[in-house]
């Protein structure tokens, strides 16, 4: 029978400093999934540099790691949406080893000597602090291979997630093509926080805008994949790849350039393009909503602000529907109970969460996580934390995190990790 | 003179008057008499005897009463006499007053031939000298233009029109976003883009007003993620905000310069790149902070093709 144990709950593997039990604005640290995000561009499609800018300006959902590679943005012509995308971008990651390319990341390999480092791991899985010395054991292999779970947990939760982004053309949309231009007083502005029943402001510095301002949306399909980390695949990677990174002093230089291995483990690594993989989870697409302007400055904030949102939604759908990709988060604090959890994650006052506990299979090395109970918002108690929220003075922006009830358990303690539930 | 603020209509006041927000702490409200602050509970701060008031920004309100404008705080006191022919660009403790000619091109005032001066509201640095222009201050450090070329320098200010597009009135624009873009300073065509704007002779000051760097520029953008592009001769380059030109100007364009193409830097920041560069032949390449080459100059402005082999060079991982 396997057996469990809850590895110092939360304290060694979750959380690395002390939580008292009502701490709101304690810094939590947890186990995040990484994300790696680029957007594919149609540059014979009106608004596409726009929409690019606006792109490559947005940094990675807070909820995230960031795992971005270098390229953040591809291209291809507009037809090709027609045809078969899904198949192109299949075709684009496995022939750059995008998959092979985020394992390095993971190790932060240096692309000159071909040797791996693994205190990214360390930092991220927080294994570090009150489980070992990671001043010296997290510079080499020696770290990972003490790591209860050797990082499998961090690596298999990196998903990659490509935005093909569009501009909806106003000139097809009949209600915009009225020529109404929607500049509205921001001072005017409701705060109610209705997208469709607010007036709204543009600032223009002056000059008037033109609707494709005012009324900018876009279109995004978002395909998301997994990194296909298993054991077989880490053995192997462990066993055939790994190396560690040289360190700074002559006679670690020395040994690295006399160890006769590592030439061909390089090579090895380098020409293997078959043992890293990415699994395609699935798609959704939406069209962004119609813009509250209030709070912005000029048009680079509309367009910013609409991708942003609409990123975000489909990260939020894509989440409800792939339990994979949801996120987890920690309660911060008990009484009340809150979490740093909002409208941005798709929180309604409908949405409901169970309270989990990690623990450790300790035949496997690997963690899971135990139902405590389950919590639901409280009304009225919502977090908009979308982007620019704070601009636009939506309701509930003025909150810092999102406070929940408990539908069933006890026993709550902050750190514990969150999950939305269906 | 071009009407300041003047909402009037009912509908619009009394959404006004109904903005709860915490964050907010002055909100412009309207009487017959003039234009003055709320305090988010409704009670006033600033009696309605203005004849415009502006978005709040640093916790004061740019106020005009004739043509005269100043500055007041949340707590209804005058911060800023009512005397000048201008006053922007609140942020960081500091704001610059105008005192010159305001003229008008197509019914748009803007503000040339005269002096610009900061102030220094938050600490002990005084009023400065006088220049033709001046950015805001942004990571304690501001542009300061010492010829007065006859830029036209226009007032930040948005359109106010009601659902069916009718315009209300204008909003000035007091304080300095986090897109602020030095073009926005200038007075614009009928179509919002920037008119022509002369070469100048820019320094960059610091808090104290001390100049900060060596050489003077002909032009120069705001500062984003510590650097601003600078253009002296024709050449462009950027400058960190400590007045170092940590980035030569010796290109032929620079990310984010006047005319430059948009989106070309496809490149995540972790890659340490920081800007884009291109050169006679129209290669681009991209530095980091130091000016140091992170990726050397190639035939691609960094986008790819779903169909390509990306370079090699181009992937950090």
């Amino acid at each position: 029978m396997k057996r469990f144990y809850t590895a110092a709950i939360l304290a060694l593997i979750t959380i690395s400093q002390t939580i008292c039990a009502q701490a709101p604005d304690s810094v939590l640290k947890y186990r995040r999934s990484s994300l790696y995000s680029f957007m594919i561009s149609h540059p014979d499609l009106n608004m596409d540099e726009e929409i690019v800018n606006a792109f490559m300006a947005l940094e990675t959902p807070d909820k995230y790691n960031n795992h971005d590679l270098s390229v953040k943005c591809v291209t291809t012509p507009s037809s090709n949406r027609k045809d078969n995308l899904m198949r192109d971008v299949d075709a684009y990651l496995a022939r750059n080893e995008i998959a092979k390319r985020l394992v390095s990341k993971w190790f932060l390999r240096n692309k000159v000597t071909g040797g791996f480092d693994p205190s990214l791991i360390m930092q991220r899985g927080l294994y570090g602090a009150t489980a070992m010395d990671i001043e010296s054991a997290a510079q080499s292999k020696r770290g990972i291979d003490a790591l209860a779970d050797k990082g499998y947990e961090m690596i298999s939760n990196t998903f990659v997630i490509v935005n093909d982004i569009t501009y909806v053309d106003h000139e097809k949309n009949a209600e915009i093509a009225t020529g109404i231009l929607t500049i509205i007083g921001g001072l005017a502005a409701g705060a109610t926080g209705d997208d469709n029943n607010i007036v709204t402001s543009l600032t223009t510095l002056g000059a008037a805008v033109s609707s494709m301002i005012a009324g900018f949306t876009v279109r995004i399909t978002s395909y998301l994949y997994q990194l296909d980390w298993n054991d077989s695949v880490a053995d192997y990677f462990y066993e055939h790849y790994y190396y560690d990174k040289p360190g700074t002093d002559s006679l670690s230089l020395a040994a690295f350039a006399a160890d006769t291995l590592i030439p061909a483990r390089k090579a090895a690594y380098e020409a293997d393009s078959t043992t890293f993989r990415l699994k395609y989870v699935g798609k959704y697409m939406a069209k962004s909503a119609k813009p509250v302007l209030r709070g912005l400055y000029n048009p680079e904030d509309v367009f910013r602000k609409v991708c942003a949102r609409a990123i975000d939604n489909n990260v939020m759908e894509l989440q409800k529907e792939f339990d994979q990709f949801k996120v987890k988060v920690p309660l911060v604090s008990t009484e009340p109970l809150m979490a740093y959890i909002g409208m941005k994650e798709g929180v309604t006052a409908k949405s409901k969460y169970e309270v989990l506990v990690p623990v450790i299979d300790e035949a496997t090395g690997k963690i899971r996580y135990n139902r405590r109970g389950v919590i639901r918002p409280v009304p009225g108690k919502i977090w908009d934390n979308r982007y620019m929220a704070n601009e636009e003075e939506a309701v509930g922006s003025e909150f810092n995190a999102t406070t929940f009830e408990v539908v069933s358990g006890m026993n709550f303690t902050p750190g514990m990790l969150i999950r939305e539930i269906k | 003179m071009n009407r300041p603020i003047t909402l009037t209509t009912a509908c619009l006041l009394a959404a006004l008057t109904a903005l709860p927000s915490a964050a907010q702490t002055m909100i412009p409200y309207e009487t017959g008499r003039g234009w003055g602050y709320k305090d988010a509970g409704g009670n006033v701060i600033v009696k309605a005897e203005y004849d415009a008031v502006s978005r709040p920004a640093d916790g004061l309100g740019l106020v005009c009463i004739k043509n005269k404008w100043g500055a007041v705080n949340s707590k209804g006191e005058t911060v800023i006499p009512v005397e000048y022919d201008y006053v922007d660009l609140c942020n960081e403790g500091f704001v610059a007053v105008y005192e010159g000619p305001v003229r008008e091109s197509d019914g748009t005032p803007y503000m040339t031939g005269g002096e610009w001066r900061f102030m220094d509201l938050a600490g002990t640095a005084g009023t400065s000298r006088p220049f033709g222009i001046v950015g805001p201050f942004v990571d304690g450090v501001a542009w300061a233009e010492e010829s007065g070329t006859g830029i036209k320098r226009q007032r930040r200010a948005m359109p106010i029109v009601d659902k069916k597009g009718k315009p209300v009135g204008q909003e000035y624009i007091f304080g300095v976003s986090a897109t602020f873009s030095m073009d926005d300073m200038y007075l614009t065509d009928g179509e919002g883009k920037t008119m022509e704007v002369p070469d100048g002779r820019w320094i960059l000051l610091d808090r104290s007003y001390n100049t900060l760097t060596e050489n003077t520029y002909d032009a120069v953008g705001e500062f984003s993620e510590g650097l601003a592009w600078v253009r002296r001769d024709g050449k462009y380059g950027f400058v960190n905000t400590l007045g170092q030109e940590v980035i030569p100007a010796i290109y032929e364009s620079v990310q984010g310069a006047p005319g430059s193409r948009h989106g070309s830097l496809l490149l995540h920041p972790e890659t340490g790149a920081v800007r884009w560069v291109t050169d006679r032949s129209g290669r681009t390449a991209w530095l980091n902070e130091k000016g140091e080459t992170v990726i050397g100059f190639t035939d691609s402005d960094g986008r790819v093709s779903l169909d390509d082999i990306v370079d090699e060079n181009m992937w950090d991982f």
